[in-house]
């Protein structure tokens, strides 16, 4: 279960980017955090990541304290953040050649303590292949980020974020950059590769279709000092389709969050 | 031949420029491959002619004809001198380049990597290049004698300054959305350095090195100007002195010849790199 407890920030340069902002997020679930721009999103995210320090409050995941960069917790970002000098499969193999390379865990089960014997870096392979085929990019193994479409580099960093197994996956707008075709695929390809893998996500979007469509849960922030105005739960079944957007229940749903974020916010 | 050597280089060094441009003059001459191949051969041939023309109202001593040039060229290679001369300038600027770009890089990564370091010692590096070495050489000659290190010196100072100002841009140019990434995946300091920062910086640090590369022969030549009994300095300094101003072009078309090797050295390494796949 991710916590985030009563967090503020304000940045050394005087802007109160989070007020008292509260989440709960328990194993396997979904949310979506959804505000107008420049609400302290992204500093959330960044904070939950353990990237910054918040000037208050604290992050638990399974009850240990949040404070950096955790093995456990898996980024992706608007950026897909490829290296341009790595194929598709040596990207992905990046998170392993790092300073958590000792904790990698096979399939989430048995503990590999030197990643570098062969045993290890067969499993390593047939894991990357898998991955690869997971996210659609079979044949584009060998392929440079210069030669993807965007929409393809990102099915690279998903894949590069799931490498490690993590419990927990932070997504920032990940789709934010990409066409509505582009956009739909992908969600669609996200929301199947986690539902599988019960991957507990956070993501930060513009784009309430988004959120309904991914989200168990859409928290909606304010404007900034960013804090929590209400949250939306979505029932819609799983797994979701692009053609669940033309039900009744959807536009509600879309309506309901709208409505939420154009409250007129308290002056105090 | 030496007319063939000359084609060679000019044509590989404008597909080098060509490679880089993406202006209008590209565009025409795609449309136009026969005119983009024939174009360098055309621009030589009219050089030579212009050169030649020239040279009919002039006396030898003041503008010698391609001809005797190349006559004074081959009569240096056959008596082996002008390879001793080459050689004794290479041995100068080569060391000179290699010397030059490590002191850019035991200078440039701390510059980059810290703030302090930057503050320290920044103002001295572009004092460094108001320098007017010219002026400065006679002193190095008088500090380590007027030898091969002295030489190797005056290379690797004139070769510095554009190395280490790519080092520390090409180490500050790692997007900040890769630093996030590295730090997330917690990567220490020596990984993000080696597998992030310097692969980053390699565009920067062979653009630097192109430049240093070419100036390696300047700075070669700057040196036996003033105290050489060889190189290729030192053959333009006894043409001067003989009114042979055949032979002073002469060393200066190799000069000039061999910077573009260098040039083209360094930008062969760099395509076996496949650096310009970064383009981020």
């Amino acid at each position: 279960m991710l916590i985030a407890d009563h967090i503020s920030h304000t940045y050394p340069n005087g802007v109160e980017a989070l007020r008292d902002f509260s989440l709960h997020v328990s194993r396997g679930q979904f949310v979506a955090i959804v505000g107008p721009s420049g609400c302290g999103k992204s500093t959330l995210l960044r904070i939950l990541a353990g990237l910054i320090q918040p000037s208050a409050g604290d992050v638990w995941l399974d009850g240990e304290r949040i404070t950096q960069p955790s093995p456990r917790i898996g980024l992706m970002f608007q950026d897909a953040a490829l290296l341009p000098w790595r194929t598709v499969e040596q990207n992905i193999r990046l998170p392993l050649e790092l300073g958590r390379k000792t904790t990698w865990r096979g399939n989430g089960n048995s503990e590999i303590g030197d990643w570098r014997s062969s045993d290890a870096q067969s499993l390593i392979s047939s894991s990357i292949a898998d991955l690869i085929h997971l996210v659609g990019l079979s044949g584009f193994e060998r392929a440079y980020p210069r030669e993807l479409s965007g929409g393809m580099a990102q099915r690279v960093a998903l894949a590069r974020a799931l490498i490690t197994h993590p419990p927990v996956l932070l997504l920032d707008e990940p789709f934010g950059a990409l066409d509505a075709m582009t956009r739909e695929s992908l969600t669609d390809s996200v929301e199947d590769i986690l539902r599988e893998t019960g991957t507990t996500a956070v993501m930060v979007t513009h784009s309430i279709a988004e959120a309904v469509f991914l989200a168990d849960q859409i928290v909606v922030c304010s404007p900034r000092p960013g804090s929590v105005v209400g949250s939306v739960h979505v029932g819609l079944p799983r797994p979701r389709a692009w053609a669940m957007e033309s039900w009744p229940e959807f536009g509600a749903l879309v309506g309901h969050v709208r409505e939420l974020l154009t409250q007129p916010t308290p002056t105090t | 031949m030496v007319q063939g050597a000359v084609l060679m280089t000019a044509t590989s060094t404008s597909e080098a420029l060509a490679t880089r441009s993406h202006g209008p003059a590209k565009q025409v001459m795609a449309r136009h491959p026969a005119a983009s191949r024939f174009a360098p051969l055309i621009s030589l041939i009219l050089f030579i002619l212009v050169w030649q023309l020239l040279s009919l109202r002039y006396p030898p001593f003041i503008l010698p004809g391609p001809a005797s040039v190349a006559e004074r060229i081959v009569e240096k290679l056959a008596d082996g001198s002008l390879i001793v001369h080459i050689a004794t300038t290479l041995s100068e600027a080569i060391p000179g380049l290699i010397l030059g770009a490590l002191a850019a890089f035991a200078l440039g990564v701390p510059i980059a990597k810290s703030p302090l370091a930057d503050r320290l010692l920044s103002p001295f590096i572009v004092a460094s290049q108001g320098i007017p070495f010219i002026a400065v050489a006679p002193l190095l000659f008088i500090w380590f004698g007027s030898g091969l290190g002295a030489k190797i010196l005056v290379c690797a100072l004139i070769v510095f300054f554009p190395i280490v100002i790519n080092v520390i841009a090409g180490l500050r140019s790692t997007p900040p959305v890769l630093r996030d990434l590295f730090r997330s995946l917690g990567a220490t300091p020596a990984e993000t350095f080696f597998k992030l920062e310097l692969p980053a910086a390699l565009p920067f640090i062979f653009a630097g090195l192109r430049v240093g590369g070419t100036l390696s022969m300047i700075g070669a030549i700057t040196g036996e100007f003033l105290s050489a009994d060889r190189g290729l300095g030192f053959m333009i300094n006894l043409g001067n002195g003989l009114y042979d101003t055949a032979l002073v072009i002469a060393g200066v078309l190799t000069i000039v010849l061999i910077a573009l090797g260098i040039y083209s050295a360094i930008r062969l390494a760099e395509r076996a790199l496949r650096v310009e796949r970064w383009a981020t």
